[in-house]
């Protein structure tokens, strides 16, 4: 799958030190317009231009909240970013910020460092990239409560992935001796999302990797992946995607973390 | 084509690989660095664990296996001289017991438990003692 420009990426198991689920780098050497598929997670990136090593002048900060549909962001030649990819349940430490309020929004610049006026320290000089990185790392790393989420909402999220997003969320509340309302409350404290969206977004997953990293057929897909049929999925790819299930497009899908 | 393993999906691959040695006398073969796949010696078909999070990296959707719920639909069958001692050892090492064992009519002795898991575990004489 070919992959624009130049992105690279670093998955941390629970094991590792660093609290992030990934750190994730990327220069755009021309000028494009990159799909951001939702994959249910928040990020703090930071955005410079760059000569592909080091940043160059002024460092934004962006925060991204979880999504439940694709955005284009155009790129402009020479830009380079750097990002931490957020643990689903782990945001809320991290950022101190309720994270309903911004689900399906990008904070950039100013209401970045308004919503969380310590990032400021982070977008200083920098003598390279990689220097960048290990800066936001250590930042994310120091935010972390290691107590967040509580395991009763992590079990929730690990159930969610577990079954591919296909489990009815009464059956996932009562796996885990709750109600749905108790899970609905938690998954929105813990993510910003409430289950059924979370339980769509990593359905969505699922399916984009069966269908174009797995290479499976179209309609084998939509099975497996527990749509009601073709139909069902194409829609829900052109809603949440901007893209069909029967060509793959330029996308740069994020890494499982174990 | 072998039957080459039977891989089970698990919460927690180490306290799962515990049990089956506490409860069935079975004896590991390795338990991988991650924390996340063991294997135990069982032969030329392995009995192995893997740990949840495997699954969705392998493009895999299930149900969990636990104890709190139905069953899943399939057994592992252990076979041995002695099924009534090796019930009650596995009993007494946190297996819940389902059905003690009792002769079935073609002679063969047979029990069953669920484990830790909550996965259904046969314990039986083998069928060759009887011909």
């Amino acid at each position: 799958m070919p992959i624009p420009n130049a992105y690279r990426e670093t998955l941390y198991t629970k094991h590792d030190r660093f609290a992030g689920e990934a750190a994730w780098q990327s220069f755009a050497e021309h000028a494009c317009a990159h799909r951001v598929l939702p994959d249910g997670r928040c990020d703090i990136i930071l955005r410079f231009a760059s000569d592909g090593t080091k940043p160059i002048g002024a460092i934004t900060p962006l925060i991204t909240g979880a999504a439940t549909r694709f955005h284009i962001v155009p790129i402009a030649a020479g830009t380079g970013y750097v990002g931490a990819r957020l643990r689903p349940g782990t945001a809320a430490a991290v950022l101190g910020i309720d994270l309903r309020a911004i689900a399906n929004r990008i904070l950039v610049g100013d209401a970045a460092i308004q919503a969380l006026p310590a990032l400021k320290s982070v977008c200083t000089a920098a003598s390279s990239v990689d220097q960048l990185t290990d800066r936001l790392a250590s930042f994310v790393e120091r935010r972390c409560d290691p107590s967040l989420p509580d395991s009763l909402s992590a079990g929730l999220i690990d159930t969610m992935h577990l079954t591919g997003g296909r489990m009815p969320i009464l059956d996932i509340a009562s796996l885990h001796g709750l109600d749905v309302r108790s899970v609905r409350r938690r998954m929105m404290g813990a993510t910003g999302l409430g289950p059924k969206q979370m339980a769509m977004v990593i359905q969505f997953q699922r399916a984009l990797r069966l269908r174009f990293l797995a290479g499976l057929d179209a309609a084998s897909t939509a099975f497996e992946a527990g749509y009601a049929d073709q139909a069902h999925m194409s829609r829900v790819f052109r809603q949440m995607g901007g893209v069909s299930p029967a060509r793959l497009p330029d996308l740069v899908l994020v890494g499982l973390p174990i | 084509m072998k039957l080459g393993y039977t891989i089970i999906y698990v919460a927690d691959v180490v306290a799962t690989v515990e049990f089956y040695e506490r409860a069935f006398q079975l004896q590991r073969r390795f338990v991988h660095d991650s924390l996340l796949y063991a294997e135990m010696a069982t032969g030329d078909t392995v009995l192995a664990f893997a740990g949840e999070p495997m699954a969705e990296v392998n493009g895999l959707a299930i149900r969990p296996n636990r104890k709190t719920e139905i069953a899943g639909g399939f057994e592992l069958a252990l076979v041995t001289d002695d099924p009534t001692a090796a019930y009650a050892t596995a009993v007494a090492a946190g297996a819940a017991a389902i059905t003690p064992p009792s002769e079935k009519p073609w002679g063969q002795i047979v029990g069953y438990v669920r484990d830790l898991n909550g996965c259904l575990v046969e314990i039986c004489s083998p069928m060759q003692a009887l011909v």
